[in-house]
């Protein structure tokens, strides 16, 4: 609106640098209006409180679900989530980040997270394995074996993420697996062409189309596959399964709620959503 | 008397004035100094050289180089003609400088976006570009094209101010000389320019070495290909903050040193 007004009262001297102050103006407005989700709208009553999560990227769809139920069944509570790859996630707590709870995609960045002393105990709630995603109009891949077709464009998480670390050691594994051979995981290398933070990020490149196939956890393309995506599931025998900690933080100012959010992910309520997610039983 | 009363006030509200403005005149300076002495202060020497010399950044150096000479050359050879142009006045001009400017003031996984969304394979151009063989997302030619992006609107607007400074009675005699366009813009337009155009191509180069957000997003991540020194110094930050921090310190290096040739080359366009 006040960007509106000082353009419109435009004089004519000076005209180039006004304009472009309106141009800066209305962008920044733009991206400022878009890029501030739930943080600037704290809550629309005095007395209603948010609690942050911080939660590994692949399980946006599955807290994302569980916060609104969480929501429904604590009026006058908020969720926030912050969702990031674990490391990431880590890196911005030990950094002084506010949070109430963090929920990671493996035990190492839970582990770090304790050594520092910044959360409370942690406590397994859920497992994931992983999936090769191919776009449907890719006609030279029928199987987890044509991966390794020349000239595939495929993208992987970077060696940090755990992500990463699960995709080396199944290619590893899959390598010395009879049902492919000694060169796979190699061939399969051969054909990144770039690696990613976070699995969310390898899942929209697939469905921009640039990327022709990637290695996300089931829990990713179970939500997003259908239309644009096939799944092909790495075998069991190949992998290690992600197993995903939860801990509050010991810095939250909502250790009350941070406890009955735990509580409630590990409720049947919570764990239905993740297994509706795609997510397996918490070992 | 009453003289000499009013202006020592008037230099009692000058000190004043000056001391407030130096006071916040060191806001900024200050904001700028302790992120720079903070990023020094974490890295003892022999890390930082360590650092510099293991493969990824040797990689990403490599990359981020090739990627910017060419990038810097592209802007040159495009944004010249550009400059041109918009040193005349025609109807529209202002509307097209903002235009031009948009890039520099976007978000730069926007610009990254709006490349994807226009040189990928189901984008505006891709299928043409498919049809041709030429694939240019998550390669090294999306980099340059990415840096080129972002970087070549802060040549294009500083070359242009440059080319406005040209005195135009010394254009209209070398016409009336019947000199050729070539001629005078090879004797005259380009030898009284060229170190403003110096200073403005080395700020384009410095941002164009800086490029992440529109990188990340149109070319990706692979040490080797891609993976250009802000990204390695991301990607980096997740697991060898040593590495990370020594590649940021080296980018403030040459960023400052790119920044000082800048300013020395604007100081001599000043005194033509």
């Amino acid at each position: 609106m006040s960007n509106a007004l000082l353009c419109a009262r435009r004089t004519t001297h000076r005209r180039v640098t006004r304009e472009s102050v309106c141009v800066i103006g209305f962008v920044l407005g733009f991206v400022f209006g878009v890029s501030t989700p739930a943080s600037s709208a704290p809550a629309s009553s005095a007395w209603a409180r948010t609690i942050t999560v911080f939660a590994a990227a692949s399980l946006h769809n599955a807290m994302s679900d569980i916060a609104s139920r969480f929501e429904a069944t604590h009026p006058g509570v908020k969720v926030a989530l912050n969702l990031d790859g674990s490391q990431i996630l880590e890196t911005q707590l030990a950094n002084g980040a506010r949070a109430d709870v963090f929920a990671s995609a493996d035990s190492r960045s839970m582990d770090k997270a304790v050594a520092a002393g910044l959360v409370n105990a942690p406590i397994n709630f859920a497992a994931n394995s992983l999936v090769a995603i191919v776009q449907t109009d890719i006609m030279a891949v029928h199987s987890l074996r044509d991966l390794t077709h020349d000239g595939l464009k495929v993208a992987i998480c970077v060696e940090s993420a755990p992500c990463g670390r699960y995709t080396r050691i199944a290619l590893q594994r899959m390598s010395a697996d009879k049902a492919f051979w000694p060169n796979y995981g190699k061939q399969v290398m051969r054909n990144v062409v770039t690696q990613e933070l976070n699995v969310e990020s390898i899942v929209q490149k697939v469905m921009f189309g640039d990327i022709e196939a990637g290695i996300v956890y089931a829990s990713d393309s179970w939500q997003k596959g259908g239309i644009r995506l096939r799944t092909y599931p790495i075998p069991n025998g190949d992998q290690e399964l992600a197993i995903y900690p939860i801990a509050t933080v010991k810095s939250g100012a909502n250790a009350d709620l941070a406890r009955a959010f735990v509580a409630y992910v590990l409720s049947a309520d919570g764990q239905s959503a993740l297994r509706a997610n795609g997510f397996l039983p918490r070992p | 008397m009453t003289d000499r009363t009013r202006s020592s006030a008037a230099a009692a509200r000058d000190g004043f004035a000056a001391l407030a403005g130096s006071v916040f005149a060191a806001l900024p300076l200050a904001l700028i100094a302790i992120a720079i002495v903070a990023l020094l202060a974490r890295a003892p020497f022999a890390s930082v050289t360590g650092a510099l010399a293991r493969p990824v950044v040797q990689q990403a150096l490599a990359v981020s180089l090739g990627t910017t000479l060419v990038s810097a050359i592209a802007i040159l050879l495009t944004g010249t003609p550009l400059a041109l142009l918009l040193a005349r006045r025609f109807p529209g001009r202002d509307a097209l400088e903002a235009f031009i400017t948009l890039p520099v003031v976007l978000p730069p996984v926007v610009a990254g976006f709006a490349l994807l969304l226009a040189f990928g394979r189901f984008g505006l151009l891709g299928h043409a570009l498919s049809v041709l063989g030429i694939e240019v997302p998550f390669t090294t030619a999306a980099v340059i094209l990415a840096q080129t992006f972002v970087a070549a609107p802060l040549y294009v607007i500083a070359a242009k101010n440059a080319f406005e400074r040209i005195d135009p009675d010394v254009l209209d005699a070398a016409a009336t000389l019947r000199a050729a366009p070539v001629y005078a813009g090879l004797r005259i337009v380009l030898p009284s320019t060229a170190p403003a155009l110096g200073a403005a191509l080395a700020l384009a180069w410095a941002r164009a070495l800086g490029e992440f957000g529109a990188t990340i997003t149109f070319a990706g991540n692979m040490p080797g290909v891609t993976q250009t020194l802000p990204i390695a110094v991301y990607i980096s930050g997740q697991s060898d903050l040593d590495a990370a921090i020594a590649i940021s310190i080296a980018l403030v290096a040459v960023s400052l040193v790119v920044l000082l040739a800048s300013r020395g080359l604007q100081a001599r366009a000043a005194s033509r």
